[in-house]
């Protein structure tokens, strides 16, 4: 793509979510596609994303040891905290 | 107009990870139908001849698009579409032959404009790796560089018609 409309690897990794949800304009989709094209660090993250996304994606609220929702849950919060300073 | 898919290895869509019916017995393969046509969404998607160098894969088939065809960018979208034929004149060879074409493309420009001769090694490094794709957005990249948003453009064309022509592909 031509420089106006480059996608940096860092812009795709923030967009990565959008993306899996269909959220992206047309134009921009294409733009990132085009980026996983020439990139496969890219190419390699956003296969991660799907495989992480796939495997979580079956795990229920009850599938989970008590300790271990508690610790993340305890992680999230952290990071919400680590996020507002 | 004729329209061309390219897959991975096996027929493989590159961002949907869906695999494509292929022809059987000189019959065209089954027809893909999607809900709806939404661009880079939903629907079957795929390119003109000119769109070509932008998404080099492992594979290019020739494919049929049915019903109302609409374009975003370097791709076209449809409704449906079946895989009419394998275009076999694409392969690991070719592919190398166009890499080494805009390492040649890539080098020619990088001798007259100062700055830009890092990009020719890196043309060739991602030639000797087998990335046809990235060898072809270097070339354009430099062009651009060296010219602007014309030349990546027209380099781009350079390399439709480089492909349309080894390919023995029609527009």
């Amino acid at each position: 793509m031509r420089l106006a409309d480059d996608i940096t690897c860092a812009e795709l990794v923030e967009l990565v979510t959008d993306y899996l949800d269909g959220g992206l304009a047309p134009e921009l989709a294409e733009r990132f596609e085009e980026h996983l094209v020439i990139c496969d660090g890219c190419s390699t993250h956003i296969e991660q994303m799907e495989e992480t996304i796939r495997v979580t994606g079956s795990l229920c609220e009850d599938d989970l040891d008590p300790e271990v929702a508690d610790r993340l849950l305890a992680a999230f919060r952290g990071w919400n905290q680590a996020g507002a300073q | 107009m004729k329209t061309y898919k390219f897959l991975c290895g096996g027929g493989i869509a590159p961002f949907t990870g869906a695999r494509w019916p292929e022809p059987q017995s000189g019959k065209p393969g089954q027809w893909v139908e999607a809900a709806a046509v939404e661009p880079c969404r939903q629907g079957v998607h795929a390119c003109a001849l000119e769109d070509l160098p932008y998404w080099l894969q492992d594979e290019l088939w020739e494919i049929e698009l049915d019903g109302d065809v609409q374009r975003v960018g370097h791709k076209l979208v449809a409704r449906r579409g079946r895989l009419i034929r394998h275009v076999d004149a694409w392969d690991g060879g070719t592919a190398r032959e166009f890499s080494d074409d805009c390492v040649a493309r890539t080098a020619e420009i990088a001798a007259r404009t100062r700055g830009l001769e890092g990009h020719a090694a890196d043309a060739v490094a991602n030639a000797t790796a087998g990335r046809a794709a990235v060898t072809g957005f270097i070339a354009s990249r430099v062009a651009e560089l060296d010219g602007g948003v014309d030349a990546y453009e027209a380099e781009r064309s350079r390399q439709a018609a480089w492909l349309a022509e080894r390919l023995r592909l029609g527009a």
